[in-house]
């Protein structure tokens, strides 16, 4: 769904339907849209401006600005990957809620409580089916399941904050809306992990 | 290169102003869809051609936001070439700067595609980077621009003084030289034939004593903007450069007398 219309928007259904800057066309927009009337005088006029703007012969240093772009995006990457949570990680990787818990072997309220890191005890393979999922490695995923739990941001009365609730995974996996195999696999999975951890 | 399998391409999940949603040229899905049955390393080799096979800068962007997150090396190949890329489209439209100014312009516009093709729910931005890319980065460049317009620019004879009308300034051409022309029609008709008068326009831009003085003309004898206007639906240059008529009218005769005097400095 769509949010509501901005300047931006406008802008780019300018760009898709006009050809030229022309003063007619400036009016016309105006017209439709005399809330941004101020912001598209300056569009069209700047727009109109380069349009006659001279070629002039310039030294511009492609090599460091195309470094220095480099290294912005990967620094956004980081702090995007840093700052997001497991669900956060599903949506930028175009995976809805369903279709990571039915890669992972997960129902919705297993991933929401993963999200909020309000499990312990959770098995490598959750891990390494997360990953998977998601296209990224256990390392990665690891910090966004596990640690501190995660507070729900609502107003409470009590003059400290509540503790967050922490279950183990086979707490989770009982309650559950998966099916009784699945919950059984995962069991025995987790058995298979305690037994021999050499092998995770 | 050698395909590995045909692969679906996600759509687009915004719509444009009338609602119809934003779909990608053919040969733009085409070229992702091969993209994604190609082995990853044959990528950058594609984007770095610059013959006609060259790789459609609305697929570059798909792949650079494909890698994001998963395989940095890959990605930064691909993010080096969306910015020379995005520089080759920004140039033309930020002129009239110095260098270090465009290499300002240049680097903001970069920043603020890669921001919007990095966003993790995809939005009209984000999706119109690939349906119009060069479209896209023209507007953003046009912004980045328009935010700039007092900056320094490469063909200044002086400094910028202030915004004042009357300034004591006997070497400006408006000063020196009595207003007699080009006459509205010589101006238009010099301003369509910028081939011809290159350097004499060129010249102009570094005569005038503002930078705006020059670009109230163009606007006005060219492209026909009022000098003013009652009418709220007619955007004027007073409502463009946000200084009184009389102060346009003043820059106007700058901008002219400048044109004129390097006019007459070609001649000789």
């Amino acid at each position: 769904m769509n949010k509501p219309l901005t300047l931006d928007d406008v802008v780019e259904a300018i760009m898709v339907e006009e050809e030229e800057p022309a003063y007619d066309a400036m009016t016309r927009w105006i017209a439709r849209f005399p809330q941004f009337k101020k912001e598209l005088v300056r569009f069209f006029g700047t727009w109109a401006i380069q349009a006659e703007q001279l070629e002039e012969p310039q030294t511009i240093d492609s090599e460091s600005i195309a470094s220095r772009g480099v290294s912005y995006a990967l620094s956004l990457i980081d702090k995007r990957d840093a700052a997001q949570s497991l669900l956060d990680c599903a949506r930028a990787a175009r995976l809805s809620l369903e279709e990571l818990a039915a890669r992972s072997c997960l129902d919705d309220s297993i991933l929401q409580k993963l999200n909020r890191r309000l499990i312990t005890d959770v098995p490598q393979e959750c891990i390494r089916r997360l990953a998977a999922a998601l296209g990224k490695t256990g390392e990665f995923v690891i910090p966004l399941i596990l640690g501190d739990p995660a507070l729900v941001a609502v107003r409470y009365k009590a003059k400290t904050k509540p503790a967050a609730k922490q279950e183990d995974f086979a707490t989770a996996v009982r309650l559950s809306s998966l099916p009784g195999d699945i919950k059984q696999d995962w069991l025995v999975i987790m058995a298979n992990e305690k037994s021999d951890p050499a092998d995770q | 290169m050698k395909a590995k399998k045909a692969v679906s391409v996600p759509p687009l999940t915004s719509t444009k102003l009338d609602g119809t949603p934003y779909v990608r040229h053919a040969d733009v899905t085409a070229a992702i869809a091969q993209a994604l049955s190609l082995p990853q390393d044959q990528w950058e080799e594609w984007a770095t051609r610059s013959d006609a096979t060259r790789m459609p800068g609305e697929v570059l962007v798909f792949l650079v936001k494909a890698t994001a997150g998963s395989d940095r090396d890959l990605f930064g190949r691909l993010v080096w070439q969306l910015n020379l890329r995005i520089e080759a489209i920004a140039k033309r439209w930020s002129r009239g700067f110095d260098p270090p100014t465009t290499e300002e312009v240049l680097e903001s516009v970069a920043r603020r595609v890669i921001d919007i093709a990095l966003v993790t729910s995809p939005t009209r931005q984000s999706d119109f980077l690939e349906v119009a890319f060069s479209k896209a980065v023209k507007r953003h460049t046009i912004n980045v621009v328009e935010k700039r317009r007092n900056a320094p620019v490469s063909l200044t004879a002086r400094p910028h003084a202030g915004d004042e009308d009357d300034e004591d300034d006997s070497e400006r051409p408006s000063k020196t030289v009595v207003d007699e022309g080009p006459t509205p029609d010589e101006l238009a008709a010099i301003l369509q034939d910028k081939e011809k008068y290159a350097a004499a326009l060129r010249r102009a831009q570094g005569l005038v004593k503002d930078i705006r003085h020059y670009q109230a003309v163009i606007l006005h004898y060219q492209l026909e903007w009022p000098l003013s206007s009652t009418d709220p639906a007619k955007p004027s240059l007073v409502d463009y450069f946000g200084v009184s008529e009389r102060q346009i009218r003043n820059w106007m005769k700058d901008g002219r007398a400048a044109i004129r005097k390097a006019l007459e400095d070609t001649h000789e």
